[in-house]
């Protein structure tokens, strides 16, 4: 084999490593970015959630908290202050999710929204009966109030369980998007590591033997041509190793030939050249 | 005559020995056959390669090489060579 091809070679499966290497690193990268949006898409999404769950407890805390202080005014008002506030809370969380403001929240996610919206509307409209039956004097105590809001609060229970299954289920997503992209950093690795350790066998190779293929036999011929220039023109150059090396020992060769040809012509007698 | 044969002797010896063929070819027309280049014929073909062999140095394969410049004298002059010497018709042949 050439030297050139030697190099050519050696070279080229270096370059097809390097291309490879390139294309899983860009393959990977791609993947991994977009697992990790999707990771804070659901991370973003389950704090969303968490918090409308926390925002539908406090309803619920004010809300028990009204019927105790059912016939204290001041308290009273304090805790529908406060359960008003609660709820424009959850409210602002609902229709931020039901609208498409918030971006990570998917179609489903949306239709599940809205179908807590209407819990949220259902329980707030009877809530409001039943303050309103409190303002006007219809219910006087905490019991009977209690049994007035129980429809509400039925038609509000849902609202816990499906958002706390949403929870679940988007940690749960993120959990698998996190455990996604730790395996496939593994790989990578792997990966990674295998082509340099590949790249770094064939350029060893290479140095190894490219320039001794090249130095060694040039070397030698050097040596032979030094000898043919100080007088030595009998000792035979043999045509070893690449083709380009042995088309420049033909070469010498031929010059050695013809050096001692010419020179056994000028030591013979003249009588003999003539003869 | 052969018009340019030297030259197509000299080339393909040159392979060989390189620039002893010119001197070898002087030798073998000068003391062997006692010709100048112009007078060779056809006919002298198989003398001169016969001589050839003979001034060759030991060092090469004067065998392979005598023949293989008999073989490009054959090729290049349409020569048809017999092994008696004698020569026939070609269309370089003056």
């Amino acid at each position: 084999m050439t030297i050139r091809a030697r190099l050519l070679i050696g070279f080229a499966v270096l370059l097809v490593l390097l291309l490879v290497q390139l294309g899983v690193t860009y393959h990977f990268s791609m993947k991994t970015d977009n697992l990790v949006r999707e990771l804070l898409r659901a991370h973003d999404a389950s704090a969303t959630v968490t918090q409308m769950s926390i925002e539908a407890q406090k309803l619920r805390r004010y809300e028990k908290e009204y019927f105790i202080y059912v016939k204290n005014l001041e308290k009273r008002q304090k805790y529908h202050g406060e359960w008003r506030g609660a709820r424009n809370d959850l409210k602002n969380h609902l229709v931020r999710v039901t609208s498409g403001i918030d971006q990570s929240w998917d179609r489903d996610d949306i239709t599940k929204a809205k179908r807590w919206d209407d819990y949220l509307n259902a329980y707030a409209d009877g809530f409001a009966k039943v303050d309103a039956s409190v303002d006007q004097g219809f219910l006087k105590d905490t019991l009977s109030a209690n049994a007035a809001i129980q429809d509400a609060k039925n038609a509000f229970r849902p609202f816990f369980a499906e958002t706390n299954a949403q929870i679940n289920e988007k940690l749960s997503a993120a959990r698998g998007m996190a455990d996604e992209v730790r395996s496939d950093f593994e790989l990578i690795q792997l990966i990674l590591l295998g082509l340099a350790a590949a790249s770094a066998l064939i350029a060893t190779v290479v140095i190894l033997v490219v320039p001794n293929s090249v130095s060694r036999p040039i070397r030698a011929l050097a040596a032979v041509a030094n000898d043919m220039s100080m007088g030595n023109v009998h000792q035979q150059v043999r045509a070893e190793g690449a083709p380009e090396i042995r088309d420049l020992a033909a070469s010498i060769e031929r010059l050695r030939v013809g050096m001692k040809g010419l020179l056994t012509r000028v030591h013979r007698p003249a009588s003999r050249n003539a003869a | 005559m052969l018009e340019g044969w030297r030259g197509v002797v000299r080339d393909q010896l040159a392979r060989d020995i390189s620039f002893l063929a010119d001197v070898i070819i002087e030798e073998v027309l000068s003391h062997d056959l006692n010709m100048k280049e112009q007078e060779v014929r056809p006919n002298h073909i198989n003398e001169f390669l016969k001589a050839l062999y003979y001034r060759l140095p030991d060092d090469v394969d004067r065998r392979a090489i005598v023949f293989g410049i008999r073989d490009v004298l054959i090729s290049e002059f349409k020569l048809a060579v017999r092994h008696n010497g004698k020569r026939h018709n070609g269309s370089k042949l003056a």
